[in-house]
């Protein structure tokens, strides 16, 4: 079978080129079961709400199919979900300036934060917009180009003297226009901006003119908004492949948070990134960049909601913001080593029982370390710790000023590894914590003040994983025991694919790390924030192909993130919108 | 250091500003008379506009504490209840009204976490969108216009802000709808409306165009005719995509368009005004618990001169977000070990409602819950008695003008319930509302409320605001 995919048509969004797409490989139509569906069923009759962790049959969906690309888009594979148009986010803003500008001050950070959708701040639904937004946009694209235009050799790159202002300017906008468009200029493009040009050097002069350009370009939709078209096919007018401008933009801002640099432009621009192939390289050599790291670390980062570590303050203890900042920069340097640079297993990240650690962060620890400020990689005790989860930035925000908190653990658990997030309490309960009582554990108290209803149903689910990791106090650290008391690490695992009894955390991350329900959960996480939107039930297909590789790979999510660029979600556009 | 600058007003559109204001200046320090004498020209004959009528909303989490709120008698003469009493005081007490029964019956329906069924219903009138439905209840966004936009959209002159929402750490806990209160017009995600967190952000946007004199008029206009021609070329840009893109991202990009004519529309130079000094903060403070009372109070001082000086005329100020974690204990001084957990929420949830007996633990929750208002209720007495002191150009006070209305997403914390809320009034709005008295409006709805908001500012077309069926008319008891 052979495509013909006709590229171009778009003014300034694609130059005309034909590519070829040969026969594809051997299919290999497999069956495996998307995400389990997991309901909470409360129902709440009266007083009483009864909560079930009903977990749903392991349903039938269509095969993966992994071929070549682009992939057919007919029959199994026909439909793709809705491709809500994105805004880059503070996080994207600040790197494009940094990448293409060198601009380092991080405007972004201060902007209007992005409302989350399923945990993450780049659902598309989640860039609001209010006057504020656009005059910190407006502001922003002022200061930048004030800065940028300071230095006005650097910026040009060309000699006004020799070369003239207007050759120099008409090079500065195609250059920057490429970069911060992510794609070619028209002529019409460029010859608006050359007439901006022009008008302003009248009204205010050279280096004034030259900021207003790069300001207008700061303040572009096709800046500020990624914008796709799609390539025209008469046959599917609803769905479009994308330019290969607009797939490298994809690639771009999913692994490093950024615009394409050069070389993928250049890729794009030869019709290197038009088979499953190219773009396989190009997302090998993009998670092998430094750059990789961005991305692993902003998923994994708001995965883990590490960003509250810069507020954390636990009066009477050695935790301040300035251990917060380290505990986040051990749990990230980890999420980078084991995932972009090692093995890659998601099981790693969950069971490793290693970490990394400077001289500073040991000694908050109490263990043996490095010496200096520079963050290595540590060997620990593999009987008191397994991967992230047992890190103090986990352990830590899962707890509460003066108390650890099995529900806070327990509901990570459910919430962030099994993608099964139980219901808030109902409104009227007593949610305070039972006074700290000597005489009793607080897994025993927790135990006597969730052990009856309303809060039985939901704690028997909530509350046994995070049980699990009570030798880990309030600061994040190891304890022996719990003022005293012996501590009871023990539980039973209900609702998942690895359930039954543990002894302690140890035994269950190590059940977890090889279980398929949170490797969906993981799938479908990752496909959010690829596609800043939830799952649709037209995306099985390209769900199915994610998760098929990433569960062959033994659960190596850089495996998964090339599947993930290959599926026709990330290939194709809706154009018709749909709702999400 | 502030400075009183020559001012070059939208004539017919600024009103007159007193002369004492510009003697006192802010901080009272003396202004040199031969800017004033300057001014005397293009004040004649403005000596009898009538001051405009502003509206501001005060918002504080997780409700109130009725037992230590609602005065004891209805009607005038009632005594301050303990919440209420930084308000006892002989300027401000003549502006205090207290209503009492009122309900959110747009919110009584609808299932779902309390805080945010509640958060986005306290200014809309009506029921959430975009709602994703799950097992244990609905959340979604606020479902239209919400009153201070509707409002400030009607209030709105040209060259005007239309409105200013500042707030205090409102995006510390989250930031979707629990932490927004106010939407444009059609409501929804799209257009939830951020309050400014950041007091030099807030200071850029309102004052970075009034002259002082370190920079003249000149410059700043030229400064201003670039960020015109800039906006200008963008605002083509937009048009040049019309027609390309899915119905829904047009949806977005014609939003993002007009607000940028409606930015371009109103900057410009020349806001008579006293140009306050610019805040000090750093990046870390902005979202520092121990610096949430200094955040507030650069908000205040910026939005009661944002109103003296007419930048804008409706304006709110949001203090957290619903379901606030705010730790007190990091600013107010009190004994908070009888409270096991000392985030705002947690206490709110050892506490019981009104009308249920308390043991030991939840009598502590209760009084600690009441330190916590009464707080806020000073903040609003600061507030109001900046405005107090503003005079506007006929001799009344910028707080004769201005309604300012205390709301929160629930009336109290441990029942979520959204009946009986504790509103309170500060200001008459010009003498339309009546003051200083106890109101009981048992049963009816926070839409009719705002219905007579919306009267008492001229506005007396309004026959609904929110869902229609919540609107019985204007409360008019409350009418003066």
């Amino acid at each position: 079978m052979v495509s013909t995919w006709k590229r171009g048509g778009d003014a300034g969004l694609g130059a005309g080129r034909g590519i070829t797409v040969g026969p594809p490989a051997a299919r290999r139509l497999l069956h495996w079961p998307t995400l389990r569906s997991a309901l909470w069923l409360c129902v709440c009759a009266g007083a009483t709400l009864s909560c079930v962790g009903n977990i749903g049959e392991r349903g039938d969906s269509p095969g993966g199919e992994i071929g070549d690309v682009p992939p057919e888009l007919a029959g199994e594979c026909g439909e793709i979900g809705p491709s809500p148009m994105r805004r880059l986010t503070r996080w994207e803003y600040d790197n494009t300036i940094l990448d293409v500008l060198g601009d380092e001050t991080h405007p972004g950070s201060m902007f209007v934060p992005e409302a989350q959708q399923f945990g993450f701040d780049n659902g598309a639904a989640g860039a609001t917009l209010s006057s504020l937004v656009i005059e910190q946009f407006e502001k922003a694209a002022n200061d930048v180009a004030e800065r940028a235009t300071a230095d006005m050799p650097a910026l040009l790159e060309c000699d006004v003297e020799t070369t003239g202002e207007d050759a120099c300017v008409a090079a500065l906008v195609e250059r920057l226009g490429l970069r911060l468009f992510r794609r070619p200029l028209s002529s019409e493009e460029l010859e608006l901006y050359q007439g901006f040009f022009g008008q302003r050097r009248t009204a205010d002069g050279f280096a004034l003119a030259v900021k207003q350009v790069v300001s207008a370009m700061l303040q572009s939709p096709h800046f500020l908004y990624r914008l796709e078209i799609g390539l025209p096919d008469p046959a599917a007018p609803n769905v479009k492949r994308l330019t290969a401008w607009e797939t490298a933009s994809r690639l771009s801002y999913l692994l490093w948070g950024s615009a394409p640099d050069e070389e993928l432009l250049e890729a794009a621009e030869a019709g290197e990134i038009d088979d499953a192939a190219g773009i396989a390289a190009q997302v090998e050599r993009m998670l092998d960049d430094d750059k990789g790291a961005r991305s692993m670390k902003n998923f994994y980062s708001q995965w883990a909601q590490l960003g509250a570590l810069a507020n954390i303050d636990r009066p009477d203890t050695d935790l301040d913001p300035a251990v917060g900042a380290l505990l986040r920069t051990e749990t990230e340097t980890f999420i980078d080593e084991v995932l972009r640079k090692g093995d890659g297993k998601l099981g790693t990240l969950l069971s490793a029982p290693f970490t990394f650690m400077n001289a500073e962060l040991a000694a908050f620890y109490g263990v043996d370390g490095p010496s200096g400020e520079a963050f290595e990689q540590v060997e620990l005790d593999g009987d008191r710790y397994a991967g992230i989860l047992t890190q103090g930035s986990m352990m830590a925000l899962l707890a509460h000023p003066e108390q650890p908190s099995p529900v806070l653990r327990g509901k990570f658990v459910r919430e962030q590894l099994l993608c099964t997030p139980p219901p808030p309490p109902p409104n009227d309960v007593d949610t305070t914590l039972p006074e700290i009582d000597p005489a009793a554990t607080a897994r025993e108290q927790l135990e006597q003040k969730t052990g009856v209803q309303p809060c039985k149903s939901c704690h028997s689910f909530i509350n046994p994983p995070g049980f699990a990791f009570e030798h880990f106090d309030e600061v994040g650290r190891w304890r022996d025991d719990d003022h005293g008391l012996t501590i009871d690490a023990s539980g039973d695992l209900a609702g998942t694919d690895v359930d039954g009894p543990f002894d302690d955390h140890i035994e269950m991350l190590a059940r977890l790390a090889e279980s398929e329900d949170v490797r969906a959960c993981a799938v479908l996480q990752w496909f959010r924030y690829a596609h800043g939107r939830d799952r649709s039930k037209n995306d099985a297909c390209s769900f199915d192909q994610m998760t098929t590789l990433f569960r062959e790979s033994g659960g190596n999510v850089r495996t998964m993130l090339v599947a993930l660029t290959q599926t026709p979600a990330f290939l194709y556009r809706r154009t018709d919108g749909g709702a999400q | 250091m502030s400075r009183i600058v020559i001012p070059s007003p939208p004539r017919a559109l600024r009103p007159q500003l007193p002369r004492r204001r510009f003697l006192r200046g802010l901080g009272g320090l003396a202004v040199a008379l031969p800017f004033l004498e300057s001014l005397a020209p293009r004040q004649a004959g403005a000596q009898s506009a009538k001051p405009p009528k502003r509206f501001l909303v005060w918002y504080t989490s997780n409700g109130t504490v009725m037992r230590d709120w609602k005065p004891e008698t209805v009607g005038k003469g009632f005594e301050a209840s303990p919440i209420l009493q930084p308000f006892d005081t002989p300027t401000l007490r003549p502006h205090l009204s207290v209503l009492s029964g009122l309900e959110m019956t747009s919110a009584l329906q609808l299932g779902g976490n309390g805080h945010s069924v509640g958060m986005t219903n306290m200014l809309t009138g009506r029921p959430f969108t975009e709602v994703q439905g799950t097992e244990f209840g609905d959340v979604g966004w606020g479902g239209g216009i919400s009153i201070d936009q509707e409002l400030a959209k009607r209030a709105k002159v040209d060259g005007q802000l239309q409105s200013v929402e500042l707030g205090v750490q409102t995006k510390k806990q989250y930031t979707n709808f629990y932490a927004n209160m106010s939407y444009g017009e059609g409501g929804g995600s799209l257009n939830a409306i951020a309050s400014d967190d950041d007091p030099r952000s807030a200071y850029q946007r309102l004052f970075a165009n009034v002259p002082d004199a370190s920079d003249t008029t000149a410059e700043l206009e030229a400064v201003v005719a670039q960020r015109k021609s800039v906006l200008d070329f963008v605002r083509a840009d937009f048009t040049r995509l019309q027609g390309k893109v899915s119905k829904d991202d047009q949806v977005r990009l014609d939003k993002h368009q007009e607000l940028l004519a409606e930015l371009e529309s109103r900057i410009g130079v020349g806001v008579v005004c006293e140009k306050p000094s610019e805040p000090v903060f750093g990046d870390s403070d902005i979202q520092k618990t121990e610096r949430y009372p200094d955040i507030g109070k650069a908000q205040m001082d910026l939005l009661a001169l944002a109103l003296s000086c007419d930048i804008t005329r409706v304006g709110t100020m949001q203090w957290s977000s619903a379901q606030s974690g705010t730790v007190f204990q990091s600013f107010i001084d009190a004994n908070w070990d009888d409270v096991a957990d000392k985030y705002h929420h947690g206490i709110s949830h050892a506490a019981v409602g009104s009308g249920q007996s308390a043991d030991a633990t939840q009598q502590a929750a209760l009084n600690k819950l009441t330190v916590i208002n009464t707080w806020y209720a000073e903040q609003l007495a600061y507030l109001a008695g900046r405005l107090a002191e503003m005079e506007e150009a006929d001799g009344s006070s910028v707080l004769d003008n201005t309604a300012i209305l205390w709301v929160s997403e629930i009336s109290e914390g441990p029942t979520h319930k959204f009946t009986d809320m504790p509103y309170v009034l500060v200001g008459g709005m010009g003498g339309a509302l009546k003051t200083d008295e106890h109101f009981a409006f048992e049963g009816r709805s926070h839409n009719d409320l705002f219905l007579t908001i919306a009267h008492a500012m001229g506005f007396d077309d309004m026959t609904t605001f929110g869902e229609a069926e919540y609107c019985s008319g204007p409360l008019t008891g409350l009418l003066a």
